[in-house]
């Protein structure tokens, strides 16, 4: 599209100048527009920048009836924007004028009188050139975003990091754009902003402050093209030119008037997340910009892919470190429990009459089996159990233990359903979740836990643990499960120990979006044991 | 005095355990010693743990052993060593059940475990109370001692318990309950029977180091059980298998009742118990029987029951008489009784018994038959060289009075399979004609009723019915035996049309050798009868042309 400003202290021949351009076949003019000050001018080519629609040629006469000259005022234009075409014309053609106005940037020297049919020949000529000189120029620039981007990837696998990386480059890349990554939770069905992400963008609108997470049920653009890409499993892009126009918009950011929406898949075309673009101007997005959005997609895709791998794996050696020495704890004090039980039997048979002995002994034995028992991963197979039964038992044996005074509000309402769960284990997830809460509330001073467990359609059992602290740090959730966690300075391991024992019961953990003024809410998910 | 079986009762289940760590072997011994069982320790470290554990089972013949997962290291998770041994105690032993017990054990671990439920599992963290359970639980299944059986009429057992074999297994008797045990693993009274019913039967052979006897579980119907050193059983079994089972004619075919059950060095194996009403022994049978009714079931069985294995036949599954060439006889015996069976009757019969026989061999001019075979071998004597073609068939092997059983409606079945195989076709006609010459007692041998009746056995120049008046003797007894042998020579030459008489009378030979040697040693007058019998065929064979 071609958009021209044409500067002549004669009206009337900028006008007939404009009638003849917009007249002339095959050219597309978007806008035209003629001015006789170069004051104004400049003025005009600075506001047009702005708008993120620069004009793309200036026609000048050489001869301005004014301070600056033609050339004097295209070499100011050009300062504003580089990349357009200039064309000079004058009535008092010299060698040395012409040579003076190439030197100082023109593309073109045009003497008056000049033909209409000129005009259009030397227009084309320079349209296509220029459309050539961009694509080059877009090229170079895909080019370098794609290096940066590749750069970014590749020099750290850990995500917050690397999201950093794209985030930086792609704002330098797309000037005047406020841009953020959502990724993908599959259990949550749900998007919510990718770490780091929110270091570049704001939610302006005061209504939707402090929201990180937008399920995959609510009308929004992104939920549509993460809804669409879960169906195509392709590739997603939308661009909505009037955000006015689209139902969906979620109105985060009053400036904003056009959005650009793409999917972010990994290598087996499953989604990841949405990368979406806002511009402050309708239709902000156009053909070269897709293209290149869409490249940025693909490489971002593959570092979300790359950085989830490293923590799978590194979740996985720490899991395995951590289970590895864990069985070899356990085999040890096994082995002594062992020996301290078998005297401790034997003390008891030894002694029959004595029953201050005999009743000392017992409880040797007794402690002897509950210190085996204390052990998370011993090895005892897995137990249907009432659900709601379980987790009163387990917190109120705990809570006997405490010295703290905690509230607790009980809202059981799995109905006697029964979950399959491995004693043990289940006993320190139910632990980890009790003590994470107690933590959290330290400095608050309502202190309260409300544990509930409700049946879920789809045949499980969700038991949910919230507290009333400050509830976990925004860039913290995401890696919550995939990371060590802790509160104090050294330490948790518990969320994801608690993480690995629930999967080996086929269940799930996760934590509940991020409601203001309710603290953390986790939220556990266990298979219903079919009745035999 | 002899152990009895309530005796041996007492005696507490040997239980190797074996564990790397020095403080919880003390710990689980003391703790194994107050359950009621006798922990047998294996020391060491390392391979040299495992070869004790391994010696300390046989040498004490445990029935089970409570085995460490982790014998090498500690520290190791993936150390199953402690189940490497438990499976090869298991392969070598099926008696000795081994558990492991553990500290800790990994899934893979636990995979292992589970496809070897043979293998029970304790885990170190267990109550007390549910280890003790458990352990009780697997010796119940092959320890006597822990089941409280009560075993009643244990007296039949007397002359087995003091056999050489028995006598042997001193301190570990416990083994012969504990077969038991396995064979009834449901049984909370075991009583016995003799399988012989008359009261004065006499057996001709005694049974050192095997007892075949009529046990009772609790109110179910009486089975037969065999117990012998473990090598016999399981050929016995084997045997069984191949010529027994589906394999003879007729309804009246033992059944294998579950397993046999194998110890260290004593097996059992026991049998569905055949026939109708009164079952007997054929010698009991043949003693209060008249002759129509022994000839009737001798007929029976050879011509029907064992008749199969005499006829030419081709079905699958058939193993009809063959002509073998390039054997002797000699071979062929050797091969059913063992290759050394000449060696021991040289080495074991005494001096003295030959001494005893000096005179009737003198006053005879009669060979002494070892060192008749002993010059037949060394000069590659016609008979004794492998050149003759010679009919083999599938035999019972020991095929005496006791062996066959009897009922009131005349069903005749056999027992002990422990020699059944190829061998010489006439072996069964010729073992039961020596066994009934050999039951004959009383007799001296120079006793006229009993020589005249070795003369007419060898008077024959062919195998067939003995003449009229040979079977007649003054002496009932030997009248009896003399008849019921012309029996057997008919039904001889019946299933088999061409014997060679020699071929017949050299077996004969063999078999009273063999049986001089079997009784040497509890009845030396029976020995020297057989013996003077053995010199008179081979005087016969020697004057074979002669009148």
């Amino acid at each position: 599209m071609n958009y021209i400003l044409i500067i002549d202290d004669n009206e009337r021949f900028a006008i007939t100048l404009k009638q003849d351009i917009c007249e002339f076949e095959d050219y597309e003019t978007g806008r035209v527009e003629i001015t006789c000050s170069p004051r104004e001018a400049i003025s005009l080519a600075r506001r047009a920048v702005e708008a993120q629609q620069p004009f793309n040629v200036f026609l000048l006469d050489q001869n301005l009836d004014a301070d600056m000259d033609g050339i004097q005022t295209m070499r100011e234009l050009l300062d504003i924007y580089p990349e357009a075409d200039t064309i000079i014309f004058t009535g008092y053609d010299t060698t040395e004028d012409g040579l003076r106005a190439y030197e100082a940037g023109a593309s073109r020297y045009l003497p008056k009188p000049f033909e209409p049919k000129e005009l259009e020949f030397v227009l084309k000529e320079l349209a296509r050139s220029r459309k050539v000189r961009v694509n080059e120029a877009r090229q170079q620039r895909q080019f370098r975003v794609a290096t940066e981007i590749a750069e970014a990837v590749g020099a750290n696998l850990e995500l917050e990091f690397t999201m950093t990386a794209i985030l930086q480059t792609l704002m330098d890349v797309f000037d005047k754009t406020r841009l953020c990554v959502l990724l993908y939770y599959e259990e949550e069905n749900a998007l919510r902003f990718a770490p780091a992400t929110l270091r570049y963008y704001q939610i302006d609108n005061p209504q939707f402050m402090g929201q990180d997470t937008f399920p995959l049920g609510g009308r929004t653009i992104v939920c549509r093209v993460a809804n669409k890409t879960l169906f195509t499993q392709g590739m997603e892009i939308e661009n909505i030119g009037n955000v006015v126009d689209d139902d969906a918009y979620l109105d985060l950011n009053p400036g904003t008037k056009s959005e650009c929406c793409v999917s972010l898949l990994n290598t087996s075309h499953e989604l990841l997340g949405i990368l979406a673009l806002e511009r402050s101007r309708v239709n902000g997005f156009e053909e070269g910009d897709l293209a290149l959005i869409r490249m940025a997609a693909r490489h971002i895709g593959l570092a979300i892919e790359r950085a989830r791998q490293s923590e799978m794996l590194e979740t996985k050696s720490f899991v395995s470190a951590q289970t590895s020495w864990a069985v070899n704890i356990a085999h040890e004090i096994n082995s002594e429990v062992g020996k301290i039980a078998n005297w401790a039997y034997l003390i008891q048979r030894g002694a029959p009459e004595n029953s201050a002995i005999t009743e000392y002994a017992k409880n040797i034995e007794e402690s002897a089996y509950q210190l085996s028992a204390a052990n998370p991963w011993t090895s005892k197979p897995p137990k249907s159990v009432d659900v709601d039964e379980v987790i009163f038992k387990y917190i109120e044996k705990l809570r006997s233990q405490k010295g703290e005074e905690i509230e607790l509000e009980y809202q059981l309402g799995a109905g006697g359903k029964r979950v399959v769960i491995k004693p043990v284990q289940f006993q320190f997830v139910v632990k980890q979740m009790v003590n994470n809460a107690i933590q959290a509330m330290r400095k608050t001073e309502k202190k309260k836990i409300i544990v509930s467990t409700r049946v879920l359609e789809s045949n499980f059992i969700e038991i949910r643990f919230q507290d009333f602290g400050d509830g976990i740090e925004m860039h913290n959730r995401a890696l919550l499960f995939r990371k060590p966690y802790t509160t104090k300075e050294k330490g948790g391991y518990g969320l994801l120990l608690a993480h690995q024992m629930l999967e080996e019961m086929l269940g799930r953990i996760s934590l509940e979006p991020y409601q203001p003024g309710e603290g953390a809410a986790f939220l556990i998910r266990l298979p219903i044991d079919a009745p035999a | 005095m002899y152990a009895d079986l309530s005796t041996l009762m007492k005696i507490k289940p040997r239980i190797l355990f074996v564990e790397n760590d020095p403080a919880a072997r003390v710990s689980y011994q003391a703790l194994l010693m107050e359950w009621g069982y006798e922990p047998v320790l294996a020391m060491g470290r390392g391979n040299a743990l495992r070869d004790h554990a391994c010696a300390q089972a046989r040498e004490k013949r445990c029935s089970l052993a409570l085995i460490d997962l982790r014998l090498m290291d500690n520290d190791d998770e993936t150390d199953i060593s402690g189940l490497t041994l438990a499976k090869d105690l298991r392969a070598d032993h099926p008696l000795i059940v081994p558990i492991i017990l553990s500290g800790y054990e990994s899934v893979q671990v636990l995979r292992i475990l589970k496809d070897r439920p043979d293998i029970p599992f304790i885990g170190k963290q267990d109550r007390r109370s549910d280890i003790q359970e458990k352990l009780d639980k697997v010796a119940a299944q092959i320890c006597a001692a822990k089941r409280n059986i009560e075993f009643l009429q244990t007296d039949v057992l007397a002359d087995f318990m003091q056999s050489e074999f028995v006598g042997g297994m001193e301190g570990y008797q416990d083994q012969i309950i504990n077969v038991l045990a396995c064979m009834f693993p449901e049984a909370k009274t075991l009583r016995f029977e003799r399988l012989l019913t008359s009261k004065d039967a006499v057996s001709s052979v005694a049974r050192p180091n095997s007892i075949v006897l009529k046990v009772f579980e609790d109110g179910l119907e009486a089975c037969v059980v065999k117990l012998a050193r473990v090598e016999k059983i399981k050929k016995e079994a084997a045997n069984f298998r191949k010529y027994i089972l589906r394999k003879l004619t007729g309804n009246f075919n033992p059944q294998q009742i579950g397993k046999e059950a194998l110890s260290w060095e004593i097996g059992g194996i026991a049998y569905t118990f055949e026939g109708g009403k009164n079952a007997r022994t054929f010698t009991s049978y043949h003693k209060e029987q008249n002759l129509t009714n022994i000839r009737d079931v001798l007929s029976c069985f050879f011509l029907e029951t064992w008749g199969k294995y005499y006829k030419p036949s081709g079905g699958k599954y058939d193993t009809p008489p063959t002509e073998i060439q390039g054997t002797s006889l000699y071979a062929l015996y050797s091969k059913t009784w063992g290759e050394d069976w000449y060696k021991k009757c040289a080495k074991e019969i005494s001096a003295q018994t030959l001494r005893q026989i000096e005179p009737t061999l003198q006053k005879y001019n009669l060979p002494q038959p070892i060192e008749w075979i002993r010059q037949k071998l060394s000069n590659g004597n016609l008979e004794f060289s492998p050149v003759n073609s010679i009919l083999s068939a599938v035999t019972h092997g020991d095929l005496h009075g006791d062996n066959l059983l009897v009922d009131d409606r005349k069903n005749i079945w056999v027992v002990d399979f422990e020699r059944c195989g190829e061998g010489h076709a006439l072996q069964d006609f010729i073992e039961l004609e020596a066994d009934i010459v050999n039951r004959l007692h009383g007799y001296d041998i120079i006793q006229p009723s009993y020589f005249k009746m070795c003369l007419n056995l060898l008077s024959q120049v062919t195998i067939s019915e003995l003449g009229e008046a040979d079977t007649v003797s003054a002496d009932a007894q030997i009248d009896k035996a003399l008849k019921t042998i012309s029996v057997i020579r008919k039904l001889a030459a019946e299933c088999f049309s061409k014997i060679n008489p020699r071929e017949y009378l050299l077996g004969l030979m063999f078999n009273m050798l063999f049986r001089a040697f079997l009784v040497h040693k509890d009845d030396p007058q029976k020995s020297e009868r057989s013996l003077v019998l053995a010199a008179l065929i081979c005087h016969r064979l020697d004057h074979w042309g002669d009148a």
